[in-house]
């Protein structure tokens, strides 16, 4: 069974240490192993560093100790030209939507799709889809200035998942947006799980976490660990 | 509405980026101007040079007409002295023969293709400064006769052999070569190249530099956007693909209006060198047609510094 594991992980942090200052670490000699398949809440209070482990993850940042593998890599040994293939594999969501301005909602979502070398009429084709999907579809020659918080991240989430990526980072997705369409990005998500895509959803949204069903990762002094209902719901199994 | 193609990079608001073109046509006049006058006082010099290097010019000595000597080789009274219309007469008979024998010579030699003998009043008019502009008396004045002959390019032309030959006919008779004095003529047109080279060096140089500091402003600017490509998975080179595309385009767009202000500049000075009588209608058409190749050539060749400069900048920002 222990072998099996071994196999599925996505991301392995091997005594992962990050610090903000020498008193107040983001991570502590974490060690930690997220599953291929699977979908993770990451939550905890607001400056524990969820952000800045997605960080890690994604290699924005690096470790001050330790090793980060992500698909099976270590990434301290990750060069800069093999940098661009590792992010293609992933989809972002971030917590400020970060969207180009200048560049109207369609193109900002077709934007990873051009990136990866896609023809720009079919990534135009699947970023409409997209937008109809998340309830944008009536504004698609929008500029991000003219769209509310809520509409942004939304078109940030669509820009993420438009590469049908192997892992999803989402750093609080549903933070600005009601929960009904907080509820719609859930499903989207969760489709996108059962094609295989691996998600980590930092979130602060406790009905989201209780509404479904799956394990929730709490980021504290340091250390991740499972909350204890999934603790127990775990041991159970 | 949705554009055909779009750029993740806006350079729109860059104001050093909205000046390249009105820059870049300055520059690339300029360039022109200067390459166009070194191309012009190259050819010339060149086909100075290679008409004069196989010419000489031979002076054959004037009629020798004696005024009022009428006395003999001993410096007694003649017998029977010629009147002075006789000597004059046989002076230039003298002189003729001399000037026949010469062309003579020159003709026999097989490596000698051209022998010309100068208009007497061509040769007066090149004196008409120093001496009068009386016509009379530039037709008394005992002028030599000059011919102009061209040797074969290549050829085996022996001038000293030919010397001893005139000197049989006449003593007095001079070959000129050309070689003397057009040197420093030439010295003083490799200078004015040399010069125009390095202000076309200083003016490129001064476009790389002006590029460097719009790009890596443009770069600088744009940092967010960076970011969020590379965290799309975006490479450097297509990162530097964004920029170079549209410097490329308005260094072309200001390169060619450049060239349309050089075209008429170039134009008139080339009249203005014909009227003159620097150039011959022949030697207009070829710079007209030099000039032509260097004013298309000119803004691709700038576009094309301009955007190995853009990729350089770029990536070399990028991998800080």
């Amino acid at each position: 069974m222990q072998n099996i594991k071994k196999q599925q992980e996505i991301i392995r942090l091997d005594r992962v240490g990050l610090y903000y200052t020498k008193d107040t670490p983001i991570c502590f000699n974490l060690d930690f192993s997220f599953f291929a398949g699977g979908f993770y809440f990451l939550t905890g209070p607001s400056g524990v560093g969820k952000t800045s482990l997605l960080k890690l993850i994604y290699k924005e940042i690096t470790p001050m100790s330790g090793l980060v593998r992500v698909f099976g890599k270590d990434l301290s040994k990750l060069s800069a030209q093999e940098l661009p293939n590792f992010r293609q594999k992933m989809g972002l969501v971030f917590q400020d939507c970060r969207l180009l301005d200048h560049l109207n909602t369609l193109d900002n979502v077709a934007l990873p799709m051009k990136i990866a070398g896609s023809d720009l009429k079919k990534a135009r084709v699947y970023a409409k889809e997209l937008l109809h999907w998340v309830g944008l579809g009536q504004h698609i020659d929008a500029f991000p200035s003219t769209l509310s918080d809520g509409q942004k991240q939304r078109i940030g989430i669509a820009r993420a998942v438009i590469t049908r990526p192997k892992l999803l980072l989402a750093d609080e997705p549903t933070g600005n947006v009601d929960d009904i369409s907080a509820f719609k990005m859930m499903s989207l998500f969760e489709e996108l799980n059962k094609i295989g895509t691996t998600i980590i959803l930092a979130t602060h949204n406790r009905q989201i976490v209780s509404t479904f069903p799956y394990p929730e990762l709490q980021l504290y002094h340091g250390q991740l660990s499972y909350s204890q209902q999934d603790q127990y719901s775990m041991s159970g199994q | 509405m949705t554009n055909k193609y779009f750029s993740e990079i806006s350079l729109d608001k860059e104001l050093s980026y909205r000046y390249i073109p009105a820059i870049f046509s300055v520059m690339v006049f300029l360039i022109i101007i200067l390459i166009s006058v070194s191309l012009s006082i190259g050819g010339s010099f060149f086909k100075w040079d290679f008409e004069m290097k196989h010419r000489y010019t031979v002076q054959v000595p004037a009629p020798e007409i004696e005024l009022i000597d009428t006395l003999d080789d001993n410096g007694n009274p003649e017998e029977n002295p010629l009147s002075f219309e006789k000597k004059t007469e046989k002076a230039k008979a003298d002189a003729r023969l001399v000037l026949q024998q010469t062309i003579t010579v020159f003709k026999a030699d097989p490596q000698v293709i051209r022998v010309d003998v100068v208009d007497p009043k061509k040769v007066q008019k090149l004196v008409r400064p120093f001496i009068s502009t009386n016509t009379e008396t530039l037709d008394s004045l005992p002028l030599p006769t000059l011919i102009e002959i061209d040797v074969r390019p290549g050829g085996k032309f022996n001038l000293n052999a030919t010397l001893l030959k005139l000197k049989n006919i006449h003593e007095n008779i001079q070959v000129d070569h050309q070689d003397k004095w057009q040197q420093s003529i030439k010295n003083f047109g490799q200078a004015i190249k040399f010069v125009s080279y390095l202000f076309i060096s200083l003016i490129v140089l001064c476009l790389i530099a002006l590029m460097i500091l719009i790009t890596k402003s443009a770069v600088h600017s744009n940092k967010k956007v960076i970011d969020v490509l590379r965290l799309m998975g975006a490479r450097n080179n297509y990162i530097a693909h964004l920029y170079q595309m549209p410097i490329v385009k308005s260094t072309l767009i200001g390169g060619f209006i450049g060239s349309l202000l050089a075209l008429p500049v170039i134009y008139g000075f080339s009249l203005l060198a014909k009227s003159i009588g620097l150039l011959s209608s022949e030697s207009m058409a070829f710079s007209l047609s030099n000039n032509l190749s260097v004013i298309i050539a000119t803004p691709l060749i700038i576009a094309l510094i301009s955007f190995i400069t853009t990729r350089i900048t770029v990536m070399r920002s990028l991998n800080r």
